[in-house]
């Protein structure tokens, strides 16, 4: 745990393209069968440029990230996740381009927060979240 | 103007379902998670999304289609991972409700409270807070 301090960063890496056969996998697996996640008619009819992509699924890929990091770091093995907080601040549209990183935030030897960003191909941030984390002994 | 305010502290149905392996490992796949085994959801987190159904239901009782909301935030307290083939039940109730003026439509922020209960032995596995948005064109 010494060596991470706040200027540790989790690299940012590439999750996803996203498709509608993406989209709807996500809608099935998930319960969200909202239609402005997989009918563009539906989706221009509320106003909205075309199809967007479930939060959720981008929080998803935004926890996939912070796993990926815990798992490749063996000072970070037996973290577990106590909390998170997800703010949606952009929508993602088909064939969009999902990378996340981020950074950790150290409050003791075992309380730890991470916040990571998921950003599309212009690097507009669309989504943030912060994890709460702690560590055993 | 539509006003959600009185329907502060309805509740939901009590909703009850298990997770099979099957299920567990589609979710994985989908957001990326590597493996081809999961026991419970320690490494999916995100998975308690699939307990929106008491969200939704509450949502229909206001009269607020899907398509008309946005998902504006999402919180999770998690104490313990769901474990594959294990009853669980939830509940969800709406917090709280609150506007907002916006460009073109008045916001209204929905904030749902959902509990997720292990069965066996009444463990709480996690609390989840959303927070959804209903525009309602025409009335900013």
């Amino acid at each position: 745990m010494s060596e991470l301090s706040t200027e540790t960063l989790i690299e940012s890496k590439r999750m996803a393209v996203i498709t509608l056969e993406l989209l709807k996998r996500f809608a099935s697996a998930s319960g969200d069968h909202n239609p402005i996640h997989q009918d563009e008619a539906v989706a221009k009819s509320m106003g909205l440029p075309g199809v967007i992509a479930h939060g959720m699924l981008i929080t998803s890929f935004v926890h996939t990230r912070a796993l990926q990091a815990i798992k490749s770091d063996r000072s970070l093995w037996g973290t577990r996740i106590l909390s998170s907080q997800t703010r949606f601040k952009a929508m993602t549209f088909l064939g969009d381009e999902i990378q996340v990183g981020g950074h950790w935030q150290i409050a003791s030897p075992t309380e730890f927060k991470v916040v990571l960003e998921a950003k599309n191909q212009r690097g507009e941030s669309v989504v943030v979240t912060s994890l709460c984390l702690t560590r055993k002994n | 103007m539509r006003n959600f305010k009185s329907a502060i502290g309805e509740l939901s149905k009590n909703y009850e379902d298990v997770f099979s392996e099957e299920r567990l490992l589609e979710f994985a796949r989908v957001v990326g998670v590597e493996g081809d085994s999961f026991l419970d959801s320690s490494s999916i987190p995100t998975l308690f999304t699939i307990f929106r159904h008491g969200e939704f239901e509450l949502m229909e009782r206001l009269g607020i289609t899907l398509k008309e909301v946005l998902h504006g935030e999402q919180e999770y307290d998690y104490s313990q991972p769901i474990r594959a083939n294990e009853r669980v039940s939830f509940r969800t109730s709406l917090a709280d409700v609150h506007e907002k003026k916006g460009k073109s439509a008045l916001l209204h922020f929905l904030i749902f409270k959902t509990d997720i209960v292990r069965e066996e032995d009444g463990q709480l596995l996690a609390q989840a807070k959303s927070t959804v948005v209903f525009r309602e064109l025409g009335a900013g």
